[in-house]
């Protein structure tokens, strides 16, 4: 790419047509003289990796790293072998507090930690390896309850400091029997049974508002965040790791009711938003949130939804993002239904929308025990996607299975390659300039205008507006170098007012004007480039800017992502 | 949502200006759905189209073209997606393609065509599918909804039959096969994938006819390979259509398909569709050469005359053991010289098991009744039992591992061929362990009794295949 790009630029910069595609600009004839004015086409079929756009691969805490990278990298699928990563760029690590925090002040990330005595911080460093060599992202899910896991999920130094506090009233205990569950407070923590007769299981799972947890909690939320909220590294987090399958549904209060439910909420979300703020955290969107119920409908429980939806509302105004773990099962008692539906279209274009299936394909329980009609594995991905996508989300997940030939990531590219396509090329945003006007002789210090106008061909909207990205994305045009095709000196100018996440396909074309001044630049030609560019990760004393949206554009691209206009003479 | 309610209300207020109610919405202003001057045109490059397997695959043989649709003001934003479906499924199952901007085209290649109309809609090949392609231009954004334009074009395919190397009937045809235009040969007995036959062929052209589905296909050798005649070499083959003769409905066998029959004489011709070859042997070949063993009943040379028995035909052998209910005479079976080999031979019938041996020979046979009477002492036959490693033998004819003791007899797993090679012959006999036959006294050497070792048959066994040239059996439950 490197060796081609000044032949590239040669030919390419500067000698654009353009075309009437009989989408006139409203700023019509009045173009600055001197600006050339090109067309740009959109290119839809390019695979992008985009922010919070995509495919997420979704992985537990697994030994064999080394045979997962190399499974997904040779994937069979119904029209081939594939590489999962050209799909999906975001490596989603779901483990356990204990996973990754397995004794107090022991950190599975912390640089020279005994990988034997404890295997995950290996599985951890590997993970990350391998994908900072293959330019892919992580993100992480890190749930505390253990009544799903078959695992303790809270470490136990937590449940020994509980011990110590409350002595003999440390623990209360949840059973259930003959369907009905009975819970008996106790301090710290509530113990309970796993397995069948004559194979039970002792577990323990500590209570959300307890003070020693959330002491506890939040010094790892934060350890978590000072290794992890780097935007080069990590993708997204999401919370909040409480209740059942960490979806925080389900679950169990130190009051034996819902009365620390808001507070609870509040506490940890404040605890996430504050740790991570320049890496986007998503919460689970779904009408019982923080219940201590799972099932029921919505217009029977109105007070409960009442309260989701300030308590939502709350933690996207902290910057939250949405996740949802249930699409494509349509119960209205505990799936994607009318309560979610609606609940989510009020933020339409708001804030992004993560999307997880909630069937496990391989169950065959979604044809007997969901109303959708499903027949068949495709028909159950049909379901998921159509439910996503009158969520408008932004990704979709491939979750693992440690088969590799079945299971949720095999059935998508094989039942549904059509549906994982088509969610690249019509569900993720596709934001690029049609039009552009660009100055194509230039002297320094002097004042020049650009027009461009942008749009977005994809479902989802691009989310530069939540507070972690705020200020990151920017829409620049710059001058190239067309031998080296790097920036020349600092001449990157941005327009504020053009905002990503105005591009809808219901807002249709956004123009803007602004005024650029190049200076310092040499006498000759050079190439005018347009890009997002990620400030937080670009040095600009450098001389690096990264290319952090890319576009989906047709044209020639330069090595660094810019996307080439026109060549520009630069005179005295 | 909002443009999904708006597309539902424009054909409802579509279908209410056809009924009595129409003057309820007299003032209701939709004309900007219905009167939006549509400008695209869609045309196919074909109306019907027959595929042929032999065309390059990445080459497009249908192609369908689209214009602009109508102009649409800066907040709409314009996408054309094509769909292709079965005619009679109306778009339900159809493969869909969002193109990109600049796009105005979509063409199909003879693979996916076939792929489509055969796999995915599950049609025959043998007669022409109706297919609709429509291309749809939509438009996102803009302040009112904006109607689609739809073009729908039909068009006739007929997918190829793909040619495989598999048959119904096989033919000889050519100028080689006298008397007869074409001659059919049959399976051999062995194996239903392999079609062979021994007869006189005369100098010339050997042409071998597969007839699949009602449809002729020709036997060729592969790319490199070369027609002439190989004594005994198995050809790697493939199969060819007939050559369509320009100018007329007749086909022609492919020049590549005549086989080269060097001079008259007996031929055997084997065709093995499994493994894709064609074996040519002339009568000279040693693989024509019948199984023959001389022998003295009870290994006695003193006592008796020479023998020559040659196993050739449909030929009678005897069952002895559990099988033959322990009569001396044993149980008569008649077993099948096979077309492809004619050391091969098959047993198909009753059902049997239990400890088996077999007598080519028996006793019964009135020319043996002078030296097998009772005084002999022994059953004076030709037998084949079990050949069994001397190291896991106990000298008496046993299968240590085969549980050991004496009448047990040697495991057998149906459906494979035996492990050892049989032994066959008369009386007894020592074998050192390389399986030399030696002298009694030799240090090391082990007693060989076909006749007192047994393959303990499963029940159910209906199905033998004896190889003599290698000395293998095969029991099966057919």
């Amino acid at each position: 790419m490197c060796l081609v790009l000044p032949l590239a630029l040669a030919l390419s910069c500067g000698e654009k047509e353009v075309p009437d595609d009989g989408a006139g600009t409203s700023w019509g004839s009045n173009i600055p003289e001197g600006n050339a004015e090109l067309t740009i086409k959109s290119d839809i079929k390019k695979k992008l990796r985009n922010p919070l756009s995509g495919w997420v691969v979704y992985v537990p805490m697994i030994d064999d790293v080394d045979e997962f990278w190399e499974k997904y990298e040779n994937f069979p699928s119904s029209e081939g072998t594939v590489n999962v990563f050209d799909y999906g760029h975001v490596i989603y690590l779901r483990g356990s507090w204990t996973d990754f925090n397995p004794e107090e002040g022991v950190y599975i990330w912390d640089d020279g930690i005994d990988e034997v005595k404890y295997p995950l911080a290996r599985s951890l460093r590997l993970f990350e390896e391998g994908a900072k060599e293959r330019g892919l992202t992580l993100a992480f899910t890190l749930k505390v309850d253990s009544r799903d896991a078959n695992a303790f999920c809270t470490p136990d130094f937590v449940k020994e400091k509980m011990d110590a506090k409350y002595g003999s009233n440390a623990g209360g205990r949840l059973v259930t029997k003959d369907g009905k569950t009975v819970h008996t407070p106790g301090k710290g923590y509530f113990n309970f049974t796993l397995g069948s007769a004559g194979n039970e299981r002792q577990y323990w799972s500590p209570y959300p508002d307890d003070p020693v947890f959330q002491e506890e909690y939040a010094k790892f939320i934060n350890a978590l965040a000072r290794e992890y909220n780097d935007p080069a590294v990590t993708e997204f987090i999401s919370g909040l790791g409480m209740g059942k399958w960490g979806e925080y549904h389900t679950c169990v209060y130190s009051t034996n009711d819902e009365t620390p439910r808001e507070a609870v909420f509040e506490w940890v979300t404040d605890v996430y938003a504050n740790a991570f703020t320049k890496v986007p955290v998503v919460t689970n969107y779904h009408k019982f949130a923080g219940c201590i119920i799972s099932e029921g409908l919505a217009e029977n429980e109105p007070e409960r939804c009442a309260l989701t939806e300030k308590l939502m509302s709350s933690a996207i105004s902290k910057g939250f993002s949405m996740r949802h773990d249930a699409f494509g099962m349509t119960s209205g008692n505990f799936g994607y239904a009318g309560w979610e539906k609606k609940f989510i279209s009020q933020w339409r274009f708001q804030i992004p929308v993560l999307g997880e299936g909630g069937w496990i394909v391989t169950n065959g329980d979604y044809t007997t025990d969901d109303a959708g009609g499903y027949k068949t594995p495709h028909d159950l991905r049909q379901g998921e996607y159509d439910a996503m996508a009158s969520a408008y989300v932004n990704m979709m997940d491939l979750r693992y299975d440690a088969t590799y030939t079945r299971g949720e990531t095999w059935s998508w590219f094989n039942d549904a390659y059509d549906l994982v396509e088509d969610f690249l090329e019509e569900g993720c945003y596709k934001v690029y300039p049609d039009r552009v006007t660009v100055p194509t002789k230039v002297t320094n210090g002097r004042t020049y205008t650009v027009q461009h106008r942008w749009l977005n061909k994809g479902r989802a909207y691009c989310p530069t507006n939540i507070k972690q990205y705020q200020g990151r994305y920017k829409v620049a045009f710059a001058l190239l170098n067309t031998s080296s095709g790097k920036v020349v000196g600092d001449n990157v100018f941005y327009d504020e007012k053009a905002l990503p996440h105005e591009w809808t396909l219901d807002s249709g074309r956004k123009q803007y004007e602004f005024d650029v001044t190049p200076d310092g630049i040499a006498p000759g030609n050079y190439c005018w480039a347009v890009g997002i560019v990620d400030t937080f990760t670009s040095d600009p004393e450098a001389g690096e800017y990264n290319i952090g949206i890319e576009l989906a554009a047709q044209g020639d691209f330069a090595e660094d992502g810019w996307l080439m206009l026109e060549k520009v003479a630069v005179v005295d | 949502m909002k443009k999904i309610l708006l597309y539902l209300s424009a054909f409802a207020l579509a279908a209410a200006g056809l009924s009595s109610c129409a003057d309820d919405y007299d003032e209701y202003d939709n004309s900007y759905l219905l009167d939006n001057d549509e400008t695209m045109t869609l045309t196919a490059s074909a109306t019907t189209l027959e595929l042929k397997e032999d065309t390059p695959a990445d080459e497009p043989v249908l192609t369908f073209t689209w214009t602009d649709a109508r102009q649409m003001p800066d907040d709409y934003i314009i996408s054309y997606i094509a769909e292709l479906d079965l005619a009679v499924n109306e778009f339900t199952t159809s493969v869909r393609e969002t193109l990109n901007e600049g796009d105005y085209s979509i063409s199909y290649t003879t693979e996916q065509l076939q792929n489509l109309i055969i796999d995915t809609w599950g049609q025959s090949n043998s007669v022409a599918s109706t297919l609709s392609f429509r291309v749809i231009a939509k438009w996102e954004g803009g302040s009112k909804y904006a109607m689609p334009e739809v073009r729908t074009v039909d068009i006739d395919v007929r997918p190829y039959r793909p040619l495989v190397f598999d048959a119904d009937n096989v033919y000889l045809e050519g100028s080689s096969v006298t008397g007869t235009t074409s001659q059919r040969i049959s399976t051999t007995v062995e194996d239903e994938n392999i079609y062979a036959s021994y007869l006189q062929l005369a100098a010339g052209e050997l042409v071998i006819r597969l007839e699949y589905n009602d449809v002729s296909q020709y036997i060729a050798p592969e790319e490199g390979q070369t027609t002439d005649f190989q004594d005994g070499e198995a050809v790697p083959a493939r199969v060819l259509a007939p050559v369509e003769v320009e100018g007329s409905d007749k086909a022609e066998v492919p020049v590549e398909a005549k086989w080269s029959i060097p001079q008259d004489g007996k031929y055997r011709v084997v065709v093995d569709l499994e493994e894709k070859t064609l074996t040519m042997y002339s009568e000279s070949h040693p693989i024509n050469e019948e199984f023959t063993v001389t022998w003295y009943p009870n290994d006695d040379h003193e006592k008796y005359e020479e023998i020559t028995t040659t196993l050739s035909g449909d030929r009678v052998i005897y069952l002895r053991g559990d099988s033959g209910g322990w009569k001396k005479e044993g149980k008569a079976i008649t077993i099948v010289q096979s077309l492809a080999d004619p050391m091969i031979f098959v047993y198909s019938g009753d059902a049997f098991n239990g400890r088996t041996d077999f007598a080519l020979v028996n006793f019964s046979e009135a020319e043996f009744n002078d030296y097998n009477k009772p005084s002999d002492g022994v059953n004076n036959s030709y037998e084949i039992g079990p050949a069994l490693d001397p190291d896991a033998w106990d000298g008496d004819g046993q299968d240590k591992d085969g549980n050991g003791s004496i009448g047990n007899g040697a495991v057998v797993t149906l459906g494979s061929w035996s492990k050892n090679q049989f032994r066959h012959g008369s009386g007894t006999w020592y074998e050192d362990k390389e399986g030399n036959i030696v002298d009694e006294n030799t240090e090391g050497a082990k007693k060989i009794d076909p006749k007192g070792s047994y393959w303990q048959v499963p029940s159910g066994t209906n199905y033998v295949t004896f190889d003599f040239r290698n000395l293998l059996i095969k029991f099966e439950s057919r």
